[in-house]
């Protein structure tokens, strides 16, 4: 090897070093507040870790976060949160290792009806408790001892039972999906379509897309060849901000209406023009929150688990300010 | 008679001369496509659909030229994606949270695309390792420092501000960004086809091996490559904050594969020395005017991605028939 | 016959690479407008003295003068600097560009605003093309992926050529291409002899060689078994000596 070579790869080691480090530093502040407060709550000093399908740059999965996070500060226990990126053979992975780990027990996100069984049963072997938060696994047997979220197919029901008031008889309504298959898209998007068939809505469902660009492309497209459509009723959050701002877009504010899932930056505005008439916000801080003190109390008292609906919180005009303030807090 | 005969011959001779001319194949098929979507769906020819395909294209489009002389000059760049997420972000906080004036804040930005461009070229060049690999390694890396910089959660930015306007408002109801993306096309395709750089770039990418003995320096011409493309994917990251009024963590994902789609369906040859801007920007507009007129005309979500691939393949092919097949 | 001083000369050249001694105090001389068969077995050393006169290789000991003036060559740019081309077996062309930008490669012309000057490089690249060496090639903004192997050999002459090279040297240069095409390259090897540019033609092919040299360097082994003009041997004596590497004793 040249040395010229040699000294070109040590100054890209020095590089890549020093940004990571750099990197590291920027991401102390957050990790500083995951240190369990011993001063906090009854200080149970409990280690418990949570295994999350999610992304840690979704929104929705950074507010499970901070309410397991605050759970543990109130309950004085150390909280760790792994995210596999929605690679479910990496959190089975991901959950491997956390039962080598040993914590007092393990809170899982099951988005595949039997990949994680298996493991699941391996940690009840080894005496640590096993709950699922977010995502569950309903139909078919699994060993998990409660669930701790939202039906997927009950929250896509409450935003059409909810958007019933704003369409009739006869109406077409476009869902886009971000993803179609997935097991989120596919379990709102049949809630949504069970509200609609009641009041004799039809449905059409668009894959949209998850590259803005490409999202606001095809909404518009859709708009543009089926000028019948009287609503855009999304199962995801990018295409519930998206929609809202095609409508406005295109002048079509008292012709369709939108609802949705989650407060992104744009779609705050759209309710309070009444662009957009209600979205269904899941209260992922509630999901992340229970968790950690259903876990601390199996632990502590020796309680029996037991599933916990964490509702399904509906945002329009009348309460979208309050809603968002929270939304800054990253509460909501 | 020998005269009209002489002048036929030369009519043949010119039409011949114009279906070699590298571009113009890729423009009749454009035109091909357009003429059979108007005659599926007659809504498509309509100025109000037209602007549906002209507001999002240049976000693609922008990245979609820098790839396309990245490729020439025989390098791939696949963190553009992050790149469109990671440099905008900066630009968004800059201007957000710490109150620089959104022009800067824009230049920084750009500045931080340029930066992560020649990072790459440097790994890339003097490190020895593929692009394909470097910038896999990138392509994580800046999106996760977005992620961590973000927390997840979308940086405002505001919609209004002339900055904004000037680069993603509307001009009597046209959408600006277009501009800018012909702008920039028409500044890139003079820099390629009409500098020295152009052509070391083509040169470079043609035959690496001809290009060192002749005394061209690869190394800088693909570094320079990877920092134009790294600006641009910059740019185009901040014309999606300009029209979203926000800067996202998850922006431009999946967008490195729609940015080569583009320019390979554009007529760029993978394996380097050979390509067109002009190429490029109708393999940008048949992307997103194929995915129109399948939705346009009704087509079930779930065989939505089969059409597009299938329309995709069938106007490659006939692309590789008129220009005929060059190993 | 008092002749005049030779263009380039080799005096002493001996280079090893290890323990294996490739060439071994070899002197050469070329001569204007000469055409010179580099010829000997495989591992004779005609590649090697090739390389050291392109400035791959440097000679471990011996002389190089140009003009009679002792000159160094380090790399490719000091060979070049001396009128030297190399004619390289794959041709350092570019086949996804044209020929004339293939032919300016590097040496790219430019207009005052520093844009490509496209209408002189192509109206340069069309003369030297028909009239140094015209070789059928219709225009200059043909690819040079769609040239054929006779044609690509002499788009590589004609970059040379236009840089004004002096001495030509031909490593194989017949050796991917048809008879025919081996005949083109000959002949407009040839013509350029009479526009007083040398060439050193190295091939396998022994009826090319006796057809088109003026003289012949015989290596073997590294070392200068005989150097003749091309009247004092004939073609069975030269590859007699190729074969049994013997300085052929009338």
């Amino acid at each position: 090897m040249s040395k010229r070579r040699v000294l070109w790869i040590s100054l890209v080691a020095v590089m890549i070093i020093s940004s990571s480090l750099f990197m590291v530093g920027a991401g102390t502040k957050e990790a500083e507040e995951v240190v369990p407060a011993k001063v906090g709550g009854a200080g149970l000093g409990y280690k418990f870790i949570l295994v999350s399908h999610g992304s840690s740059g979704d929104p929705f999965h950074s507010v499970v976060k901070q309410g397991m996070e605050d759970a543990g500060l109130v309950y004085g226990c150390a909280v760790q949160l792994l995210f596999s990126e929605g690679d479910n053979a990496k959190q089975v992975d991901l959950m491997e290792q956390a039962i080598s780990a040993g914590p007092d027990g393990i809170g899982i996100s099951i988005v595949d009806p039997v990949a994680f069984d298996e493991v699941i049963q391996k940690a009840l072997d080894k005496g640590i408790p096993v709950i699922s938060f977010n995502n569950d696994d309903a139909n078919t047997p699994n060993p998990r001892l409660a669930y701790i979220g939202a039906a997927e197919r009950a929250v896509g029901y409450q935003l059409g039972k909810t958007m019933q008031q704003y369409l009739k008889r006869g109406d077409h309504v476009v869902i886009p999906e971000e993803v179609p298959g997935m097991s989120y898209a596919v379990n709102r998007s049949a809630g949504i379509i069970d509200a609609m068939d009641e009041i004799g809505v039809t449905t059409e469902e668009l894959d949209a897309g998850y590259e803005r660009a490409t999202t606001t492309s095809r909404i518009e497209s859709y708009l543009m060849g089926h000028p019948e459509t009287d609503g855009i009723l999304n199962v995801g959050g990018l295409t519930t901000e998206v929609a809202g701002m095609v409508v406005e877009d295109r002048g079509l504010e008292n012709k369709v209406v939108v609802g949705g899932f989650d407060l992104l930056p744009n779609t705050g505005p759209a309710i309070k023009k009444g662009i957009t008439k209600a979205v269904i916000d899941q209260q992922p801080y509630l999901q992340g929150y229970y968790t950690v003190v259903q876990l601390a109390m199996m632990k502590y008292g020796k309680f029996a688990a037991f599933d916990i609906d964490t509702g399904r919180g509906i945002v329009d005009t009348s309460n979208v300010d309050e809603v968002l303030e929270l939304v800054g807090m990253r509460i909501r | 008679m020998s005269k009209v005969q002489k002048k036929t011959k030369h009519r043949t001779g010119n039409l011949k001369k114009v279906l070699r001319y590298k571009d113009i194949s890729i423009v009749i098929i454009t035109i091909a496509l357009f003429t059979i979507f108007t005659l599926v769906n007659k809504k498509f020819l309509t100025k109000e659909n037209l602007f549906i395909i002209v507001k999002t294209t240049p976000e693609l489009g922008i990245i979609a030229i820098g790839m396309t002389m990245l490729i020439i000059s025989g390098e791939f760049d696949l963190s553009v994606g992050s790149t469109f997420a990671f440099a905008p972000f900066i630009m968004a906080s800059l201007s957000e949270r710490m109150g620089l004036h959104p022009v800067f804040a824009l230049i920084m930005g750009i500045i931080v695309g340029v930066g992560i461009g020649f990072i790459n070229g440097i790994i890339t060049t003097k490190v020895g390792i593929p692009s394909f690999i470097t910038t896999l390694g990138t392509m994580m890396a800046w999106r996760g420092a977005v992620l961590l910089a973000s927390a997840g959660f979308p940086q405002a930015f505001q919609r209004d501000l002339p900055v904004a306007r000037l680069f993603a408002g509307r001009l009597s109801g046209f959408p600006v960004q277009f501009i800018w993306f012909i702008v920039f096309a028409i500044i890139m395709w003079i820099i390629l086809e009409n500098t020295r750089f152009g052509n070391w770039t083509y040169v470079t990418g043609g035959n690496r091996n001809a290009s060192v003995a002749l005394g061209i320096p690869v190394d800088r011409v693909k570094i320079i490559n990877f920092m134009i493309i790294g600006g641009l994917a910059a740019l185009a990251g901040s014309i999606q904050v300009f029209r979203m009024g926000s800067a996202y963590s998850n922006a431009g994902l999946g967008m490195e594969l729609q940015a080569i789609g583009a320019t390979v369906i554009g007529g760029t040859m993978l394996t380097g020395g050979s390509g067109t801007i002009i190429g490029t920007i109708m393999g940008t507009i048949i992307i997103f005017s194929v995915e129109n007129i399948i939705i346009l005309s009704g087509a079930p979500a779930f065989w939505f991605r089969t059409f597009v691939g299938v329309i995709i393949i069938v106007a490659v092919s006939a692309h590789v028939l008129i220009q005929g097949r060059r190993d | 016959m008092a002749r005049e001083a030779p263009l380039y000369e080799l005096q002493g050249i001996s280079k090893s690479f290890g323990h294996v001694e490739a060439l071994k105090d070899v002197d050469v001389q070329v001569y204007k407008g000469e055409i010179i068969g580099l010829v000997g077995d495989n591992g004779a050393g005609k590649s090697t003295l090739i390389k050291i006169l392109s400035g791959i290789y440097a000679a471990d000991s011996g002389t190089i003068r140009y003009k009679e003036n002792v000159v160094r060559i380090n790399n490719y740019r000091d060979s070049q600097a001396l009128g030297i081309a190399t004619i390289y077996q794959d041709r350092a062309l570019v086949d996804s560009v044209s020929i004339y930008r293939n032919i300016f490669m590097g040496n790219e012309l430019l207009t005052p605003y520093r844009f490509l000057d496209k209408r002189k490089m192509r109206k340069e690249a069309d003369y030297v093309l028909n009239e140094s060496i015209s070789i059928g090639i219709k225009s200059s903004k043909q690819m040079v992926g769609d040239l054929s192997g006779g044609q690509k050999q002499a788009v590589a002459i004609a970059r040379a050529i236009y840089f004004r090279a002096r001495l030509l040297l031909l490593d194989e240069p017949t050796n991917a291409l048809s008879v025919k095409e081996s005949r083109q390259v000959m002949k407009f090897v040839k013509n350029l002899r009479e526009e007083g540019i040398s060439s050193v033609f190295v091939t396998h092919n022994l009826l090319h060689v006796y057809t088109i040299a003026d003289r012949f360097v015989i290596l073997s082994h590294g070392e200068k078994v005989g150097d003749f003009k091309k009247a004092e041997i004939t073609m069975e004596q030269l590859e007699h000596m190729i074969v049994t590497g013997r300085s052929h004793v009338n």
